[in-house]
């Protein structure tokens, strides 16, 4: 009798022990889901990005063929394109891309002064992409954010944050819109 | 007992104000309506273009799994266009979820401002500056007049055939024929355009013509043209199936936030 219910007890402590290696296992998945999703959405920032300041020389130099006052606001935009270009991480790169967009905004008041440049095929296109991609890139932030918030979730609730802990999962950062980049510019060629 | 019953108020109160939560963000967008390709929430559109509209786009979603939904709103809620008509697309779910081949023409009457939100698998036949364009050649001359109606439709016809045109497909024969005026570069490709279809009228439609009786449509002009597509073999299969009555809703489709909007 006494070493039926030993081997009981063994039995229990083995389907506890599977029972938390597959609870772990697919804890750990999840997570890594979750990460990966991040990563997806962050490079979908980045693709965004390097549309928008691929746009950018194309841009000044349909502008420059009709305007000689404004390279000013031609070399804002030139250097802020160098700077998204040029900068490693995520963050900077919104930084420059706001700075663009600041850019891109003064120019459009500018345009006003010269008819010629407003109703150039190649300069409407380019402003339609232009804010086009703005657009994307506030979806593509938004949708980084919604994953952030996710993977955050769950590797700071328990039980999860227990796995986090081991695998050494950090939380990630959210993308704050700039003041600047929260409105598209919007383009009016009537 | 009264312990109870406060527990259950107060547990009430709890899933209420999670569920407004989870709501809150949408809580602007209309849902959609039965006939999906055609919600008119600013009842501006006449009943002749909102057939038109569900016909055309049943007769696309059947051929091309592809949609192509057109809502005017009464208010945008004090939100950008561009972010109404993102959460719209996603929370109807317009195209497949799949090929995410949905399009959205989102008309704010009152804001005066229009959007095609175009979904990611469309962006490459229909890219920024040509939703721009379409906006601004076939839509904007007609809204800045209210011409609702003319706007609508000549925005979506546009649309319908730069989809169908994605999918290697001849526009129906009922699709009134608008062909987008080649006013970028591509003016190249106009003149290879016209040659052939020079070329294809002289020697094989001349021909068809002495033997049988045949309309011939003026190719861009916006006026309705009953131009036969007989010698593709492509317009017969086509009747003049009535769709009206029918639920239609999204395949789940999602859309990145391409596409152009204005003002007007």
């Amino acid at each position: 009798m006494k070493n039926f219910s030993g081997k009981n007890i063994l039995w229990v402590v083995l389907g506890l022990f599977i029972a938390a290696i597959i609870w772990a296992v697919l804890g750990y998945n999840s997570l890594v889901g979750l990460r990966e999703t991040v990563d997806k959405q962050t490079s979908n920032i980045e693709t965004q990005l390097q549309r928008r300041a691929d746009l950018i020389p194309n841009l000044v130099n349909t502008v420059k063929g009709y305007t000689s006052h404004e390279s000013e606001i031609l070399n804002t935009l030139s250097e802020a394109r160098s700077k998204l270009a040029g900068s490693g991480n995520l963050s900077d790169k919104m930084t420059a891309n706001s700075e663009i967009s600041d850019a891109v905004s003064r120019l459009l008041v500018v345009v006003e002064n010269y008819p010629d440049l407003k109703a150039d095929k190649q300069f409407t296109a380019l402003m339609d992409e232009l804010s086009g991609t703005e657009n994307r890139i506030t979806v593509a932030r938004n949708d980084y954010n919604v994953a952030v918030q996710s993977y955050n979730q769950s590797i700071k609730r328990f039980p999860s944050n227990i796995i986090a802990g081991m695998f050494g999962f950090d939380s990630a950062e959210y993308f704050e819109a700039s003041e600047a980049s929260k409105s598209v510019p919007t383009v009016s060629f009537s | 007992m009264k312990k109870k019953s406060i527990l259950i108020i107060w547990l009430f109160g709890v899933i209420f104000a999670i569920f407004g939560m989870s709501c809150a963000v949408n809580a602007s967008i209309p849902n959609k309506t039965n006939r999906f390709f055609v919600n008119d929430f600013a009842n501006i559109l006449s009943e002749e273009t909102e057939n038109y509209i569900v016909n055309n786009s049943a007769t696309l979603d059947e051929k091309t799994t592809a949609q192509v939904v057109v809502t005017t709103v009464e208010s945008l809620d004090g939100r950008e266009i561009e972010d109404y008509a993102n959460s719209l697309f996603r929370m109807w779910g317009i195209g497949t979820k799949d090929s995410n081949n949905g399009l959205l023409i989102l008309l704010a009457p009152n804001e005066r401002k229009v959007r095609i939100e175009v979904g990611r698998g469309l962006e490459g036949k229909i890219n920024d500056s040509k939703a721009g364009r379409i906006i601004r050649n076939y839509g904007n001359p007609h809204f800045s007049d209210n011409k609702w109606n003319e706007g609508i439709m000549g925005m979506y016809n546009a649309v319908l055939s730069e989809v169908y045109s994605e999918y290697g497909m001849e526009v129906p024969s009922e699709v009134k024929e608008i062909i987008l005026k080649n006013e970028e570069d591509d003016w190249v490709y106009g003149v290879f355009l016209m040659a052939a279809i020079i070329i294809f009228v002289g020697v094989f439609a001349i021909p068809i013509f002495r033997k049988r009786k045949y309309r011939k449509g003026i190719i861009g002009d916006d006026n309705y043209s009953d131009t036969w597509y007989g010698g593709f073999g492509s317009g017969s299969s086509f009747g003049g199936s009535d769709f009206g009555g029918g639920f239609f809703s999204g395949g789940g489709g999602d859309s990145g936030g391409g596409g152009a909007s204005s003002s007007f």
